[in-house]
């Protein structure tokens, strides 16, 4: 360990940066919920250019409109 | 920062195929390919304090390293989250059989056995009464059914009713329909109560959609549901249509088919309708478990990666936060039957023993089968999700299976399909390899 510390940062990629919607307070703008997820399916939004991340809805919920982004670009989930 | 650093335990330390160290943590959502001997250093739970500040604080920025305590405030901020939404008054949340009739008759029918009706006039005033019971701005509506496109004067009327009797705002409706009866007379009422969503299962391509999803004399329905498609498309502009293509074991090569024919036939309607695969879950005869015709978290996966594989369908691998609940954890969200008959969950819809309480007499409510939804159907009140690596990218399952789980004996598979380490390694690594492809 002490050949490494406070010689030089290590290397480390960021391969995906903080999600925007981790933070607690943008909790009122993820939307509702209508029925049953099970029923319902999700998609997944591509991020959108404008940076404010992605976000998991149902169907019944039109894409990102809370996030004043109007661009829809599903993919299909993996869950 | 104040207090020692310590590794969070949202983290998840993986080694993928290409001997690529990473390091994925669940409550940022963020992923950092890291050094060989970084990853081994963490591994041995090396005293964060050693690393130079560069690496300290990029690992803050991303919450791989945290305060002793942070975790535990996290935690205890996204129970308050979803609690807050279980317990919301903004909203009152309802799915209304207008029918419990249904034109079809397919196989795998949860409602086969249940008692069939068309809602009342004294129902439909009872809605009403309990509508303006609860002193809600907002109000979202889900049709549902049976088939709810069969009782289309209940629907008017309700809608009427909300309009000129109550106070309520009707936030969005939308309609869970198998499409058949999407006639101009539907489409004329939802153009005068704009639908926000709908909802119409294939079950694959014709051949195998008109084996499946039959009327009660086994004609077919696929060309019908096809050719109102259409029109609702043409008819409706603002409505989002969800495809959901129900996927077995049986039919699951079907899926890439039927997804090109979407893409194809409604070529300029791309941006309003979404083709995905509904994953059909299977019980046994004792209603304990899923039978083998059910795709498990396995299976699942394999289907994503062959799609992703052999298709050129767009498959999202990246894990993302999960919702907080749904109407069967929220103290304002109900089911209402065609009777008046108040569940909690939409696959109970018909099953007397699974009510909740009924619309007629609500100061009856069964607050004990109530509670049974809204607390014990959170993944909070669950020891094992208190400290599951993944909580933020897992809403716990299905809040009625995790009920079942508790109260029934059950057995069903609650976690996300991240919780597997192989899968999680296997859907990070796809993710970034695209994106170094781009």
């Amino acid at each position: 360990m002490n050949e490494f510390k406070k010689k030089s940062a290590f290397n480390i990629q960021v391969l995906e940066g903080v999600d925007p919607m981790s933070d607690v307070s943008l909790a009122e703008i993820r939307g509702g919920i209508i029925g049953c997820p099970c029923k319902a399916g999700t998609l997944i939004l591509k991020p959108c250019d404008c940076n404010k991340g992605s976000q998991t809805v149902l169907p019944p919920i039109k894409p990102n409109s809370a996030l004043g982004c109007d661009e829809v670009q599903p993919y299909l989930s993996f869950e | 920062m104040n207090g020692k650093l310590t590794l969070s335990r949202y983290n998840i330390l993986l080694k993928d195929s290409k001997e690529n160290y990473i390091v994925y943590n669940s409550r940022t959502n963020s992923l950092l390919k890291i050094p060989e001997e970084f990853y081994y250093l963490l591994k041995k739970e090396t005293d964060l304090e050693e690393f130079d500040q560069d690496t300290k604080n990029l690992c803050i920025q991303h919450k791989v390293f945290v305060n002793h305590d942070e975790d535990d405030v996290f935690y205890r901020l996204k129970k308050m989250e979803a609690n807050s939404f279980s317990y919301s008054s903004k909203i009152l949340s309802l799915t209304i059989l207008p029918t419990s009739n249904c034109n079809f008759c397919c196989e795998y029918c949860f409602e086969t056995d249940k008692k069939k009706s068309v809602m009342s006039d004294k129902t439909i005033d009872d809605l009403i009464r309990f509508i303006n019971s609860h002193h809600h701005t907002d109000l979202q509506l889900t049709w549902f059914g049976g088939e709810p496109l069969l009782a289309q004067k209940q629907i008017r009327t309700i809608l009427f009713r909300i309009k000129t009797e109550t106070h309520a705002n009707l936030l969005f409706h939308s309609i869970v329909t198998n499409g058949y009866c999407l006639n101009n007379n539907a489409l004329q009422l939802f153009k005068e109560y704009p639908l926000n969503d709908m909802q119409i299962t294939i079950d694959g391509t014709k051949e195998h959609h008109d084996q499946s999803r039959i009327l009660k004399n086994k004609k077919g329905t696929f060309d019908v549901i096809i050719s109102n498609l259409k029109n609702t498309l043409k008819e409706l502009p603002e409505c989002i249509i969800s495809i959901r293509v129900n996927i077995n074991q049986k039919n699951k090569d079907e899926f890439p088919k039927i997804w090109n024919y979407f893409q194809q036939e409604f070529e300029t309607y791309r941006s309003r309708i979404f083709v995905y695969p509904g994953i059909i879950k299977v019980k046994d005869e004792q209603n304990k478990c899923w039978t083998c015709e059910t795709l498990f978290s396995k299976e699942r996966s394999e289907f994503f990666y062959e799609l992703n594989d052999q298709t050129n369908i767009p498959v999202s691998f990246y894990p993302s936060f999960k919702s907080k609940g749904c109407i069967a954890t929220m103290t304002n969200g109900f089911v209402i039957g065609s009777e008046g008959e108040i569940y909690k969950c939409w696959s109970e819809v018909g099953d007397l023993q699974k009510s909740v309480g009924n619309i007629h007499c609500p100061e009856k409510m069964d607050a004990e089968k109530n509670s049974k939804y809204i607390i014990g159907g959170s993944c909070f009140e669950a020891e094992e999700c208190k400290t599951c690596s993944i909580l933020p990218i897992c809403s716990g399952g299905c809040p009625r299976e995790r009920i079942s789980n508790l109260f029934e004996g059950t057995h069903y598979e609650l976690c996300s399909i991240y919780k597997d380490p192989r899968i999680l390694a296997k859907s990070l690594e796809l993710h970034y390899s695209k994106k170094e492809k781009i």
